[in-house]
């Protein structure tokens, strides 16, 4: 009985969800791959490798050409923007597409007395949620490959790395699609897990910029910007069945970085999956209290902006350091829905103003050194 | 047959319930009774598993946080609405994939009582045009413990009397067991076995109402000179309102031997009145915070 509960509950909601976005992603196909067409316009090319491993790339058209320049390997630029753009689209809407319902009490109320664990119910709008984002992304991937096999280009199509494309494709779908269903779970309402997306995808790119980071850090700043490249990278290894693997990939950097989103990934399923049994039913649709949310936001926000104000040095400038703090204040004034803050929130704010007061002093020291 | 032991709860740092304890048996109709704010409808949250407890609930030795116990339960809500189903007909849909021995028969029988469009989106509807539609499911299930939040609310004395009787007729023929949280207390004691009173996060009185209605007499007194509070002193006062030669007494006791008291005082007329259970349950509250 329970099992299929769980099941039809599960079919219902695919159900639900497909209707309203296969419409919406074929519209967006129409939209994109036009636009995306201009960037890549499905180009039958031929390369040439130097002596000192340049690349020297010759396009030909649309149409296949016989004569080959010597020692030329031939090619098909694909465009597989599309299915991507679907997919990162899908992963910032389909979160909130999911889940709103819990942010509501009285949806809250009939869930929560259904013959159905929390955990299934979750995991139930979890799946349909990811169904809805990656069957549109590979339908989208699918009809590249018909457009590929259109043109007569598929012999020049590496169909190892396709099929790698097409799985590279689906997990990071899956993970980012994750990270945006945490995040937007640990609100208790809409507007709140809207801003939580909003904030985290945006975060990185944030503390990349204003705290100054190394260039390393730049693949790190905006999560669908790393999966557009990434994915852009394996697609040039696609376009031909011998390109040299080493030119697309910064192998040095890209492992690393992609671990890292990896493992943020599969720790957001975990945490997702850990806290949606513990959450009081008693908050739905009330103020966001969690960690993951405003609390932590607020600081990774503001900090870097204070660092990036130079405090101590000679062109620094203390008022936009109060500003910043200001902010930090009302900021969780808005999320706390009041001027009543908590302990924590001061322990933050005044963690912040010791750390700046620190780095004051060091810069004014620098400063009077030199 | 509901156990609840030790029952309590808290928003934050407010206590709502406190050490509640009471058992239900089956085939009870129990209504609960309270001021807005009592804390009727988290009650009722923590008996259906929307609220967590930790064993302090029971059904037939269940807890309500296992999904197995709450097949056997329906909690209606007090402004019952759900945002993944438009339209009755998916509502019923939607309740059908938890509760696959829903009965349509009876679920359309209701709507087309309530002369409600299956196919209409429920946004359009009133508040009591969506609790009749949740209350078409709620019976269609046919549960074995159904809890019902204001559920009289909003809706018209003709449905009023179509739910009752269906109600009493649940209740006959699977001796289910009912809960329902009332302001209208007219209607809870139409067809309630039991209630109870939460007021001040307690259970303040429970039990059987027309028993408890019948501790209590009212007696409507005139005199020939004005009255004093001190001349009843020693009297088991409910309540008490004098306006000069006039006075209103509830008592607690038998109406006999209150009678005979009173008459003691020589009043120039002496009338018992009538009391009905939102009397009782007035004299009940103000009693509890010491206005007589």
């Amino acid at each position: 009985m329970m099992k299929n509960s769980f099941g039809g509950y599960f079919k219902r909601l695919l159900k639900a969800n497909l209707r309203t976005v296969i419409p919406i992603a074929i519209l967006a196909m129409l939209i994109f791959i036009p636009i995306t067409s201009s960037w890549q316009n499905h180009l039958f090319f031929k390369y040439t490798e130097n002596d000192l491993g340049t690349i020297q790339k010759y396009y030909y058209g649309s149409t296949r050409v016989d004569a080959m320049p010597q020692n030329a390997i031939e090619g098909f630029e694909t465009n597989f923007s599309t299915a991507v753009a679907v997919l990162i689209c899908l992963c910032w809407v389909m979160p909130m597409v999911s889940f709103y319902a819990f942010k509501n009490r009285r949806n809250i109320d009939i869930f929560n007395s259904l013959p159905l664990s929390r955990r299934k119910i979750s995991l139930a709008h979890y799946l349909s949620g990811l169904l809805t984002v990656l069957i549109p992304a590979a339908l989208a991937f699918f009809a590249e490959v018909f457009v590929i096999i259109g043109y007569g280009a598929i012999s020049l199509i590496n169909l190892g790395w396709l099929a790698f494309y097409f799985v590279a494709l689906m997990v990071m779908g899956w993970l980012y699609y994750s990270m945006n269903v945490f995040v937007f779970n640990e609100a208790n309402h809409i507007f709140d897990g809207t801003a939580f997306i909003i904030g985290w995808n945006l975060v990185f790119a944030i503390i990349y910029y204003f705290a100054n980071l190394p260039d390393l850090f730049e693949d790190l700043a905006l999560p669908w910007v790393y999966i557009m490249d990434i994915l852009a990278r394996i697609e040039g290894v696609i376009e031909t069945t011998t390109y040299p693997l080493d030119f697309i990939f910064k192998f040095e950097t890209t492992v690393a970085i992609t671990l890292f989103w990896i493992v943020l990934g599969l720790l957001s399923v975990a945490l997702f999956f850990w806290r949606c049994n513990k959450k009081k039913s008693e908050h739905a649709g009330g103020v966001s209290d969690s960690i993951f949310g405003y609390r932590l936001l607020i600081p990774l926000y503001i900090f870097p902006q204070i660092l990036y104000s130079h405090i101590g040095c000679r062109y620094g400038d203390i008022t936009v350091v109060a500003v910043w703090f200001a902010l930090a204040f009302a900021g969780y004034s808005v999320c706390r829905q009041s001027f009543k803050f908590k302990r924590s929130d001061y322990w933050t704010i005044g963690c912040m103003a010791f750390v700046t007061v620190i780095i004051a002093i060091t810069n004014f020291l620098r400063e009077l050194h030199h | 047959m509901i156990e609840i032991k030790g029952l309590s709860h808290s928003f934050d740092k407010k206590c709502v319930l406190n050490n509640i304890n009471l058992s239900v048996p089956d085939g009870t109709i129990l209504g609960v009774v309270g001021i807005n704010g009592a804390g009727k409808s988290t009650f009722l949250r923590l008996l259906s598993g929307v609220y967590e407890t930790e064993n302090t609930v029971l059904y037939d030795g269940k807890s309500p946080m296992s999904a197995e116990t709450r097949k056997d339960i329906f909690f209606l809500p007090d402004d019952p609405f759900y945002t993944g189903a438009p339209t009755p007909k998916k509502l019923f849909e939607f309740y059908r994939t938890f509760y696959p021995e829903i009965d349509i028969s009876v679920f359309d029988s209701f709507l087309s009582e309530y002369k409600i469009d299956k196919k209409k989106s429920l946004r359009t509807f009133s508040k009591g045009m969506r609790r009749q539609v949740f209350i078409a499911v709620a019976l269609a299930v046919k549960p074995k413990y159904m809890l019902l939040d204001e559920t009289f609310d909003g809706l018209d004395p003709l449905s009023r009397k179509l739910f009752k009787d269906a109600i009493i007729k649940l209740v006959e023929e699977e001796n289910a067991t009912v809960i329902i949280t009332s302001h209208s207390l007219r209607e809870l004691e139409d067809f309630c076995d039991k209630f109870v009173l939460i007021d001040n996060t307690q259970i303040k009185s429970e039990g059987d109402i027309a028993d408890h209605v019948s501790r209590l007499c009212k007696f409507n007194l005139a005199f020939i000179s004005d009255i004093s509070r001190e001349a009843f002193d020693g009297m088991p006062i409910v309540s008490l309102d004098i306006k000069g030669r006039f006075a209103t007494a509830v008592f607690e006791g038998d109406a006999d031997e209150i009678r005979a008291r009173l008459e003691t005082l020589s009043p120039a007329v002496i009338d018992e009145m009538p009391l009905d259970f939102e009397e009782a349950f007035i004299h009940d509250v103000l009693s509890g915070r010491g206005k007589k």
